[in-house]
């Protein structure tokens, strides 16, 4: 996982039985996160990506419109530029709203970002993609059709920062109680002073 | 005498087995820690087992953010408490990434002894106690003796036997203390002949093998879908591993294989093949430790770093630990503390496996499931 500015770590090819190597495409995998999003804007719609981002320190990644999370996953994962048949987890960050005249070195504000990392087993790159919600209501369309693993994870994501994933199977909390308020990760999360009758100790 | 067993008897003619809904758990020995399983049984056979998880949730992402970077590493180490040294260095090369510092060759070559020792031991315990759900007394009082040699090694190396808090950013806390790389040669020797009794002992026995051969089979689709990663990914036949894809802590200097499932006994993806996959990454991991032992520089076990260092930056980073691929997810604001830290659990995408996996097996069967997959509640919960 070496990456310097806006790469993606590749690596040579392994043999994988789940899916064919399409050995003739060569050049054509992607090696940078800008082809991620050419190739986005290419087929899904100019519109999809709303901002890629390379030049901080770590992974880079692609802010993408949240209308259009499904197909992009789909994309990735069935591409054969892609192949990003594993997702590797669903993440989620709250940026409450910067005060005004503070600086922060922070990307994003008043939003929660949901993130997405897919991976190929195939071409050996993985993806960051993210999508930006109000943080009043934050609602994204559920990728659970597309990936068995999206369950579990949207789950614990919707119970820690209250993210809604229209279209989920069993849309509960997962590791809080069923009767517990608010949502924890959240930075305005204020922690409870009882549960239930019983005192919590801080 | 009323005679039950005739079928022209009415009252047998008409019966139903009706839909028992049992509790496994949360203090099921066999359930390898507080997990509840809500299993609907139709007789033997399971018709739906809801998994319920959450009662060692600590939540230590909402608490590393009041923390500084290098108070974290205590709190990963409790996440899978088996094996904690795999866990800090998942958190502690991520921290470093975005540092833009890479640890001196010697404290990688300490990460590299340290994790493939904690590699044995969890990959020990863990097929240990697969033996012991399965009937098998013996293999595990073997099993914990030679754990029990890693565990007095590493209390020699940082003082702790279970929660290490020993890889800082920079390096390690402290250089091995003399003669323990000997001890270390010493156990290497040890081990092998012992791993070849295990064997003899548990791997081919009759009793487990049918107990655990075409049970529980994981296709490599399935496997893919769900989002597995280390033996149990392997175990469906799947030749992925990070060590070797996209190596870290520099293990492109080892040569080692990576053991999938080739179905010795049974079919690709069962039970049998997830469980000898850790067998033979015990062998793999005592090659890796007798190379590193060798190659190991000198200089310092630790580097220049700040005490409390300020990272700028976002990243995704995996590391192999034995239970699979832990991933940190780090926003970094330049702050002392992180942002958020959030850590992808292995054990908590093979738990989500259990309803459709149990489903159409014996209640019996399910230990056999639940022990394969090696889970650890400490990390599905956080």
């Amino acid at each position: 996982m070496s990456e310097s500015k806006g790469q993606i770590a590749t690596r040579t090819y392994h043999s994988n039985p789940v899916a064919p190597v399409p050995q003739v495409l060569g050049s054509a995998v992607p090696k940078s996160i800008d082809d991620v999003a050419a190739a986005l804007r290419q087929k899904i719609g100019a519109d999809s990506v709303v901002l890629v981002e390379k030049e901080h320190v770590g992974t880079p990644y692609v802010v993408v419109s949240p209308s259009h999370i499904v197909e992009i996953l789909k994309f990735l994962r069935d591409d054969e530029r892609f192949y990003c048949s594993n997702l590797n987890v669903v993440s989620a960050v709250d940026y409450p709203p910067r005060a005004e005249g503070t600086e922060s070195l922070l990307k994003a504000s008043n939003v929660i970002e949901v993130v997405y990392v897919v991976q190929s087993y195939v071409h050996r790159h993985h993806v960051m993609v993210k999508v930006r919600l109000d943080r009043s209501a934050p609602k994204v369309a559920s990728v659970t059709g597309l990936f068995r693993a999206a369950n579990w994870y949207e789950r614990e994501c919707f119970d820690m920062l209250g993210v809604h994933f229209e279209g989920h199977p069993n849309h509960k909390r997962i590791l809080l109680p069923p009767d517990w308020v608010g949502h924890p990760l959240r930075k305005d999360y204020e922690f409870p002073e009882e549960y239930n009758g019983m005192k919590v100790p801080l | 005498m009323q005679d039950f067993t005739s079928p022209q008897n009415e009252e047998t003619v008409g019966l139903k087995t009706e839909e028992l809904t049992i509790n496994m758990g949360p203090q099921h020995p066999s359930t390898h820690g507080v997990l509840r399983l809500q299993i609907h049984s139709d007789g033997e056979v399971i018709r739906a087992a809801y998994p319920d998880i959450g009662y060692l949730h600590r939540c230590f992402e909402k608490h590393s953010e009041s923390r500084e970077y290098v108070q974290v590493i205590p709190f990963t180490d409790r996440m899978d408490y088996i094996a904690a040294m795999s866990q800090e260095l998942g958190y502690v090369l991520a921290v470093e990434k975005l540092l833009g510092f890479e640890a001196p060759e010697r404290a990688q070559g300490i990460r590299v002894i340290v994790c493939e020792l904690q590699r044995i031991a969890s990959h020990l315990l863990a097929v240990a106690t697969y033996g012991l759900d399965m009937g098998g007394f013996a293999p595990f009082i073997n099993a914990f003796r030679d754990r029990e040699h890693v565990l007095r090694l590493f209390e020699e190396i940082c003082g702790a036997r279970l929660l290490y808090n020993y890889i800082r950013p920079g390096g390690v806390s402290r250089d091995l203390s003399p003669g323990v790389l000997d001890k270390i040669k010493d156990f290497v020797k040890y081990l092998k002949p012992c791993l070849d009794e295990f064997n003899e002992l548990l791997t081919y026995n009759s009793i487990f093998v049918s107990r655990t051969t075409n049970v529980g089979i994981v296709t490599g689709e399935a496997a893919i879908s769900y989002g597995f990663s280390g033996p149990n990914l392997r175990g469906s036949g799947i030749d992925v591993d990070i060590r070797r894809d996209a190596p870290y802590s520099g293990y492109d200097k080892y040569e080692f294989d990576v053991c999938v499932g080739l179905a010795e006994r049974g079919t690709v993806g069962d039970c049998w093949n997830r469980y000898f996959v850790r067998v033979k990454e015990m062998y793999q991991s005592l090659r890796i430790i007798s190379q590193a032992v060798e190659a190991l520089p000198a200089g310092d076990a630790m580097g220049k770093v700040a005490k409390s260092p300020k990272p700028v930056g976002e990243i995704y980073m995996e590391t192999e630990c034995p239970r699979g691929n832990l991933g940190y997810h780090i926003v970094a604001d330049g702050s002392k503390k992180p942002w958020r830290v959030k850590a992808k659990s292995p054990c908590f995408i093979a738990t989500s496996s259990l309803d459709e996996m149990c489903r159409g097996m014996m209640i019996a069967d399910v230990v056999s499931y639940l022990g394969s997959i090696d889970i650890v509640l400490g990390e599905v919960d956080r």
